[in-house]
């Protein structure tokens, strides 16, 4: 029986990572031939290869690790951050960033969560929540291209913006009860399809979603060339303003979609929920090797970075380790990721 | 008009009349009449700041002349930014060559314009093919079409950059200082693409300060000199002496 846990969640990864062409360094690549050496160079396949060393060594010494049900409930705890990873990933490639995915997460829970509580019809609350999110992330797109601001500060602007709406709507106090779509609403989170929960089956729909979009798409080919060189795209006539606008507005709607499960999940709508999420979001975009200069990266590496982080932090847990110390192994772990990441480079481009 | 056009043997594909730029007090560009005859390699010499970027930054529409009017086969046109100088097939290399270094050649290439299939994807197939046409036309191989151009070398970078001009079929190529970073090789070699580019119809303009590389290859020189025009000459009749002394005294020299 946990033997074949263990087979169903490497087979996960291991599809995703299939699916993920054996480019180089990950940046685009049209031949999907897979070439043994192409795919051992490529960070994917580092950062997989570790994942595996460390899903071996965690189970040797907590074999409760590999029972299924804890596979499935590390998978389920980090496929909000992977999910929104995904959103956060289109961002980073076109070389922006966005810091306000945590706040939104909260926000669009509790608008849609505040809509149910009034009376409104469930897809209408959800539509709401998630439009609401992707206006969010527009002007962040509009305040990065048209005034020219960096990133970071329409981001976090925004960041403050949406935890302080939601704290205004719920008036401090959560969310718990969600209308007359309550039982439909809870069991969109928290309910199984054939086994597996809801939230891991999203968590892998996005990130399909998102690697078609990336790697087969002439927007997806438009973000990583931006985030390669902006003013060659801008020479060549690709409406770059439009397409960053459009990467902030789907890391919105994303990190919305993300939200509004997690409230659904918890059955909570607080603004406490994703609060500070967007720092764990980034590091597992950053440890699945998506470079922040932009251009570089895939969202299969995004899930990895999420899957090591969710099963290092459940294994402290397993292992009795004191949860206080999670930051700071999480934060070795980005520092190291980037640095192999570096070496990696290195080693490659001297020869 | 056609009576103007009827006085020289090769008509001009581009005449720019009185264009003068000023950026603030400073003028760039002084009340300069620049012409580009159908079919030839026209060089364009100049110290620093002489205003032959700027001069053909007008041209592409990346600048607007603060004066001036430019004609195409005899026609006067406004090119008020990039996309009309590509409309009318006039197409530029840059120095810097503005290549995403992360992408491979195809995607380089076709820059902006990947083909699709199916309406929502780009057909990655049919852009290879596009590739390798528009470099067989050029006569060049390069080993692997995946790899980054980041890890191309310089002359072939430029090649990739020569490509994607091409890949738009124009009429008038505008190359700044492509030989700047290459290898004498490598310039060589992007200096022939040039001329077999010519026969084919093409009318260039070659920005350069290295005089002696496009003495081979340039049919006529054309010098500027702090902003204005100050002679153009067939090739096949001076020195090297000649032109130089023109970029560096704005005056023919004397022969004897």
């Amino acid at each position: 029986m946990e033997r074949k846990g263990d087979y169903n969640l490497n087979n996960d990864l291991t599809e995703a990572e299939d699916l993920e062409d054996s480019s180089g360094t990950g940046g685009l690549n049209e031949s999907y031939r897979f070439t043994l050496s192409q795919f051992v160079r490529s960070y994917e396949f580092g950062i997989t290869l570790a994942f595996g060393i460390l899903f071996t060594l965690i189970g040797v010494l907590e074999p409760r690790f590999w029972r299924i049900s804890n596979l499935l409930r590390v998978a389920r705890s980090f496929s909000f951050i992977a999910a929104t990873g995904v959103g956060e990933a289109l961002v980073i490639i076109t070389g922006g960033i966005d810091l306000s995915v945590g706040s939104l997460m909260g926000f669009a829970g509790i608008l849609t969560g505040w809509l149910l509580y009034n009376g409104m019809n469930i897809w209408l609350a959800i539509l709401i929540g998630l439009l609401a999110g992707a206006m969010a992330g527009l002007l962040s797109g509009i305040l990065v291209t048209k005034a020219n601001m960096p990133p970071l500060i329409p981001t976090l602007g925004m960041l403050s913006i949406a935890y302080s709406a939601g704290l205004f709507i719920t008036q401090g106090m959560p969310i718990t009860s969600f209308g007359k779509s309550e039982d439909l609403f809870i069991s969109l989170g928290s309910g199984f399809i054939f086994g597996i929960p809801n939230p891991v089956i999203y968590m892998l729909c996005m990130v399909v979603v998102g690697w078609i979009f990336l790697r087969k798409t002439p927007l997806g080919y438009a973000l990583y060339a931006i985030g390669g060189n902006e003013e060659a795209c801008a020479l060549t006539g690709i409406n770059v303003d439009r397409v960053k606008m459009f990467a902030y507005a789907a890391s919105g709607f994303i990190a919305s979609m993300s939200g509004i499960l997690l409230t659904s999940r918890l059955s909570v709508g607080d603004a406490s929920n994703g609060r500070g999420s967007e720092l764990d979001v980034i590091a597992a975009v950053v440890i699945g090797g998506v470079s922040l200069a932009g251009g570089r990266g895939s969202v299969a590496g995004v899930l990895v970075g999420a899957a090591i982080m969710g099963v290092i932090r459940n294994a402290m847990v397993l292992l009795g380790i004191s949860s206080f110390l999670q930051g700071i192994v999480i934060g070795f772990i980005i520092i190291f990721a980037v640095l192999l990441d570096r070496i990696r480079r290195w080693l490659t481009s001297s020869d | 008009m056609t009576s103007e056009v009827k006085e020289t043997s090769t008509p001009p594909i581009i005449k720019m009349v009185g264009i003068t730029k000023k950026f603030g007090g400073l003028t760039a560009v002084d009340d300069v009449d620049f012409e580009l005859r159908e079919g030839e390699i026209l060089g364009l010499v100049g110290d620093n700041a002489a205003g032959k970027s700027t001069l053909m930054k007008i041209l592409i529409g990346a600048y607007e002349a603060t004066k001036g009017q430019i004609y195409y086969r005899g026609k006067p046109v406004r090119i008020e930014d990039p996309h009309d100088a590509h409309e009318l097939g006039i197409e530029i290399i840059y120095q810097n060559l503005a290549l995403c270094d992360n992408l491979g050649v195809p995607e380089n290439v076709l820059l902006g314009r990947w083909p699709r299939k199916w309406g929502l994807f780009v057909d990655s197939a049919s852009m290879k093919n596009k590739t390798h046409s528009v470099l067989d036309r050029m006569g060049i191989e390069i080993q692997s079409l995946d790899q980054e151009v980041a890890t191309l070398s310089g002359g072939k970078r430029q090649t990739v950059a020569v490509a994607r001009a091409i890949s738009f079929d124009p009429d008038v190529l505008i190359m700044d200082e492509p030989t700047a970073n290459l290898s004498p090789e490598a310039s060589s070699h992007v200096l022939s693409l040039a001329e077999s580019l010519r026969e084919e119809g093409v009318s260039i303009v070659i920005i350069t300060h290295r005089l002696s590389e496009i003495f081979g290859v340039t049919d006529r020189i054309s010098v500027l000199r702090r902003g204005k025009l100050v002679g153009t000459v067939n090739t096949s009749e001076v020195t090297e002496d000649d032109v130089l002394e023109l970029i560096i005294s704005g005056k023919r020299r004397d022969r004897d």
